[in-house]
């Protein structure tokens, strides 16, 4: 008998690990380069072909999006209202109605903390190029003048945009590649897939749980430790995003310049390490990182409260991790 | 101490001993990710090679997109030269802990570190 204790304690360790721990064999989990990134579609709970036919279908729609959204196509709706900025409303597709509605509704909760047209200071910055240096002030302020999400006029009835003022850009790198996510995981569900992940960079897309009772485990890249996570979030039928200050970035006179914008300063957001998001679509997600990681932790954290269904963990500029009530001890490893 | 006991003073010493060993495993392993032991590298997302990390070695990877050079050693990898205009996959070093990931976006071409059973995270989200 007393064996059985020690042999039924050692069963129970071991059980802990057991489900989970392992992939299993009908996980399928493919990568493709597209919207400038990594994309990839894991699949779980149906046979390879059908896995794939699935994935194909998932992919070959996030590419139709990048033609529609891109930033650097003149012949894309992108860069067709950009060309006709102060001159005339352009007829786009819905899916680019679809996006810009959704980006002006988050600019008028954040108060343009998160912006769409802040086209003009991304280009002064240059992010996207090698050569990268600080802007001069003059210029900088220039560009912030045409930066104002009020002057983007969004009609769906007519499906037209237009920009006021000319030299305004639209710029949808905080928020186009949320909703390819999103729509990826609709065009999974339509091909009968019930349980997959979209990972679009970091934005995440959770269609079900990955297998019946363990729902899919999503890693937060810790902002300053690279070969580390900050914690992990168990996730089933939500989108999770990260806006932080470490994936682009240079450092001049000791100060980090990256990638995010504060469209208030016209310079890089400099109230937070990191934002993470959760929400129900990944359109959201996305856009709202961007927001609060622009806020920081006290209206970043205020403006996540405000929106249904969402939940943040921001790191603010010294290291200290904010949580939603709704989040608190659900990040796994999080040092509380 | 009687001899037909079943469960003994000691008996519950050990168990909340191995409870508090797994605790503290548990705790260890969530807060930083397991060194890995291999490497994984794709081109295009598709797979190239898995690479023993406790094998030291170079070797140049090339496809349509151009080419590059992985090195081996002290059971870490880095892309050591690549044909690519920016060379970002050449300037973040080695890495050596699981779903650590260089990726060198212009040569479509990606290597994360993995442990042999699979992967712990499903997704991190950057």
């Amino acid at each position: 008998m007393r064996k059985a204790g020690v042999v039924l304690a050692m069963v129970l360790l071991v059980a802990g690990c057991g489900a989970g721990c392992r992939e299993s064999s009908d996980v399928h989990r493919r990568t493709q380069y597209l919207m400038g990134t990594v994309v990839t579609i894991t699949v779980a709970g149906v046979g390879g072909d059908d896995a794939d036919r699935a994935m194909n279908a998932a992919f070959e729609e996030i590419r139709r999006l990048e033609g529609i959204l891109t930033f650097f196509s003149e012949s894309s709706d992108l860069g067709r209202i950009n060309a006709a900025a102060g001159e005339r409303p352009v007829g786009v597709s819905a899916e680019t109605i679809e996006v810009l509605t959704e980006a002006r509704r988050i600019s008028d909760a954040s108060g343009g903390a998160f912006d769409a047209t802040i086209g003009p200071l991304v280009s002064l910055w240059g992010f996207e190029v090698k050569e990268r240096f600080v802007p001069p002030k003059e210029e900088i302020e220039r560009a912030r003048m045409l930066v104002d999400w009020r002057k983007m006029a969004v009609d769906p009835e007519r499906r037209t945009v237009r920009l006021d003022r000319k030299g305004m850009k639209v710029d949808l790198g905080g928020i186009a590649k949320g909703y390819a996510a999103d729509r990826a995981a609709e065009v999974l569900r339509q091909h009968g897939v019930s349980r997959a992940l979209v990972a679009v960079a970091g934005d995440i897309r959770a269609i079900g749980e990955k297998s019946p009772g363990v729902p899919w485990h999503v890693g937060i890249q810790h902002p300053r430790d690279p070969g580390t996570v900050l914690g992990s979030l168990r996730i089933a039928d939500r989108s999770v995003s990260t806006s932080g200050d470490y994936e682009r970035y240079f450092i001049e006179d000791d100060v980090r310049y990256h990638h995010i914008l504060d469209p208030a300063t016209g310079r890089s957001a400099a109230a937070s390490r990191s934002a993470t998001v959760l929400a129900p679509t990944t359109i959201l997600s996305d856009a709202l990182s961007t927001a609060a990681f622009v806020l920081g932790p006290e209206k970043g954290i205020a403006l996540v409260r405000s929106v249904p269904g969402a939940e943040a963990v921001i790191v603010d500029r010294e290291g200290r991790v904010h949580v939603t009530p709704g989040l608190a001890g659900k990040v796994e490893g999080l040092a509380s | 101490m009687r001899p037909d006991r079943i469960v003994t003073a000691g008996d519950v010493l050990v168990f909340v001993l191995l409870l508090a060993a797994t605790g503290a495993g548990v705790m260890m392993v969530s807060r930083s990710r397991p060194v890995g032991e291999e490497a994984v590298i794709e081109v295009n997302g598709v797979l190239r090679e898995k690479l023993a990390l406790s094998v030291d070695r170079v070797l140049r990877i090339e496809s349509p997109y151009g080419f590059n050079t992985v090195e081996v050693s002290g059971g870490r990898i880095r892309v050591r030269e690549a044909s690519c205009s920016n060379k970002i996959c050449a300037a973040q070093g080695w890495i050596h802990r699981e779903t650590e990931e260089i990726v060198c976006l212009p040569n479509r071409f990606n290597v994360r570190v993995a442990g042999r059973g699979g992967e712990k995270y499903d997704g991190i989200t950057r």
